[in-house]
């Protein structure tokens, strides 16, 4: 056979196409592959933060680092208010459902819930997605909890604040909200600085959920800053018991008392009868929040007879031997008539503060101008709103002077028409301890090198013959024999005040003493006030006075403040055999 | 030329595995520092509660009620008290 065979053939093999449509398809097929590894490059190479991002955000967390709140201490350090973690349970009402009964139970006896109303309430809750369980729970019973593995449960960290002081630092520490914000006291005072700042840190997690690398520097949280507040945990629950014991014994309604550091105006001691246990919260409300100390003003009565008759000498209108006629113990201003409660004649100045003569007082006040006075009372800080900074001190109450009627400018003489707070009251009293400075009451504990602020109100010599009135007033002819310490010179001016209720005074009473210790180099001042005393005696030299006695007494052993009314050194020597009592506390 | 590029691909592999040696090594040690931060906090939680737990015990009420029932003190009577002078006068804290 010559014919060629041929095994096989296709037109289309045999069409003669134009060689350029071969090369077409090659060359898009070329520029296909060189788009895709442009765009390979350009991920990878030029814009590959978006892709890093993205992946990162598969594995990166942010973490919050929690600040803690700062602590309170006292001056000598002790714990007053701390913050410790504490977690917070919640629960997802759609998984929880699917939890085993008796597991539940389990959870309701670790958390002390009770477990029927505890499992209803989650049947309730089945469609809610977080519902807090309960708060503020301890780590250890936390751990317990999420032990149980239960479907649904889930933990959150916050801190719980304590109060190991409980009571006795109630008023003056205050407390904080749930979400731990200051709501009272000290704790709202000074919220700005207890509170901390959180921070986060960005950390990458393995799959196991462990943190295997932090992605960028992380933000640390700034704890709140710790505050030495000025008050004296010992002092305050000498000043606390004693208040108590005084109002059980007198029926009263209320009681406060407040001791300051004579020379530095520091508090070393706020109370307030009735009070509360801040670490319970379901307490908190009503009448026992009341600080009566800062929040509530009084008419101080004749507690404030020194400082018009102390002007009234600093200007020269008397001495302490003026002689002054109080008559039959009545005097007529217009219409009003001011009573003694005695009639006592003829009477030197020194007398009448001793005796606490209202006549007295109010003869030698009138003297004054207006003017003058009300500007006294200002330098003193009545009518002023206290430079301490705690919530909601009031400013009290000094009517403007060119109002004052003759008689109204009598009874301000002897503390009627005129309402301060306890604070202001036992903080003019400065004046008398530091030779004529007043010195304004503080919360924060003074340190070495702080300056003392201070401004003079009266002359030196003033005040030192009102502190020898002042201790006369506590002496066996005074009007506070009650108020006398066993080995220290005490001095000091009772109050006993109407109360007035509409605008009207009724038979009800304050009774007040403030006094400083001891006299010879005054260490602190006590004020008491005992609100409606109603056991048979309300006269502040009798309901009061005995309270400043039993708390100086205890307050000046406790702080090591050497006697000075024991006679002779002789008499002192022949007591260093007994080595105990100086430091007893009780 | 040959054997250059062979020792450096071999070179090249050995510092890759070192590489991921390392990585790992770093992320252990990052995950024990962790654990130990973590132990860190709770001693220092268990420090504050021991000192909650101090302050408690050692408060005025507590010191005061233990004195008078379980140590039967009283406060000594007023003819009782005794003053005593240390040498350059008395200590002020």
């Amino acid at each position: 056979m010559s014919k060629a065979v041929r095994f096989g053939g296709s037109e289309l093999l045999e069409m003669r196409l134009p060689a350029w449509r071969s090369r077409f398809v090659l060359v898009c097929i070329f520029l296909a592959f060189g788009g895709l590894i442009a765009r390979a490059a350009y991920l990878q190479v030029i814009s590959n933060d978006f892709l890093q991002e993205q992946g990162a955000k598969r594995l990166e967390r942010t973490l919050p680092l929690q600040a803690s709140r700062g602590s309170l201490l006292d001056r000598n350090m002790v714990v007053l208010a701390q913050s410790v973690p504490a977690q917070a349970v919640w629960y997802d009402g759609r998984r929880i459902v699917d939890a085993k009964d008796e597991d539940l139970r389990k959870l309701a006896a670790v958390l002390g819930l009770k477990p029927d109303r505890m499992i209803a309430q989650m049947r309730k809750d089945s469609k809610r997605a977080f519902v807090y369980l309960d708060r503020q729970v301890d780590s250890d019973v936390a751990a317990k909890a999420k032990a149980l593995k239960i479907p649904g449960l889930g933990f959150v960290t916050e801190s719980k604040r304590y109060y190991p002081q409980g009571e006795t630092m109630a008023h003056l520490v205050g407390f904080t909200s749930i979400e731990d914000k200051g709501q009272e006291g000290v704790e709202l005072a000074f919220n700005d600085r207890l509170t901390g700042e959180d921070g986060e840190r960005n950390v990458l997690r393995d799959r196991l959920g462990n943190v295997i690398e932090d992605i960028r520097e992380l933000r640390p949280p700034v704890n709140g800053q710790d505050l030495v507040l000025s008050v004296d945990a010992d002092v305050q629950y000498i000043v606390l018991s004693e208040l108590k014991k005084a109002v059980e014994q007198h029926k009263a309604k209320a009681a406060a008392a407040v001791v300051l550091d004579a020379k530095t105006g520091e508090l070393l001691a706020m109370a307030n009868i009735p009070t509360y246990d801040p670490n319970n919260r379901g307490q908190l409300h009503g009448e026992k929040l009341r600080n009566r100390v800062f929040t509530d003003m009084f008419e101080p009565g004749s507690t404030l007879k020194p400082f018009g008759v102390a002007l009234a000498m600093d200007q020269g209108k008397v001495k302490a031997s003026t002689k002054i006629d109080t008559g039959n113990g009545r005097m007529s201003i217009g219409p009003a008539t001011i009573s003694d409660t005695k009639p006592h004649g003829v009477m030197t100045v020194e007398e009448i503060i001793q005796k606490s003569s209202n006549v007295g007082t109010s003869k030698i006040v009138l003297e004054l101008e207006r003017k003058d006075l009300w500007d006294f009372f200002n330098l003193l800080g009545f009518g002023q709103t206290p430079s301490i900074a705690f919530p909601g001190s009031v400013a009290g109450r000094v009517r403007p002077w060119n109002k004052w009627r003759p008689i109204e400018q009598a009874t301000m003489s002897y503390g009627h028409g005129i309402s301060v707070s306890l604070i202001q009251l036992a903080q003019s009293y400065t004046i008398f301890a530091n030779k004529g400075h007043f010195v304004p009451a503080s919360l924060i504990k003074r340190g070495p090198q702080d300056p003392v602020v201070s401004h003079r109100v009266i002359g030196e010599k003033v005040a030192d013959s009102m502190l020898h009135m002042l201790e006369l007033a506590s002496g066996p002819e005074g009007t506070a024999i009650k108020a006398q310490v066993q080995g220290y010179r005490v001095a000091g001016k009772t109050g006993t005040a109407h109360k007035q209720e509409g605008g009207r005074y009724v038979n009800k009473y304050v009774s007040s003493y403030v006094g400083l210790a001891p006299v010879s180099d005054p260490r602190v001042i006590v004020a008491i006030m005992v609100d409606e005393p109603k056991g048979g005696v309300y006269y502040g030299g009798l309901v009061a006075a005995p309270v400043f006695s039993t708390i100086t007494k205890s307050v000046l052993t406790r702080l090591n403040v050497q006697p000075d009314a024991i006679e002779s050194t002789e008499q002192l020597r022949k007591f260093v055999a007994a080595p105990s009592a100086a430091g007893s506390r009780l | 030329m040959g054997r250059l590029n062979i020792l450096l691909l071999a070179l090249v592999i050995f510092c890759a595995m070192l590489v991921v040696e390392q990585q790992h090594a770093a992320r252990t040690l990052f995950v024990a520092l962790g654990q130990e931060q973590q132990a860190e906090h709770q001693i220092e939680v268990a420090f504050t509660r021991l000192q909650l737990q101090q302050v408690a015990l050692a408060k005025g009420e507590r010191v005061d009620e233990v004195a008078r029932t379980r140590l039967d003190m009283n406060p000594p009577a007023p003819g009782s008290v005794v003053f005593m002078q240390l040498e350059g006068g008395f200590q002020r804290e």
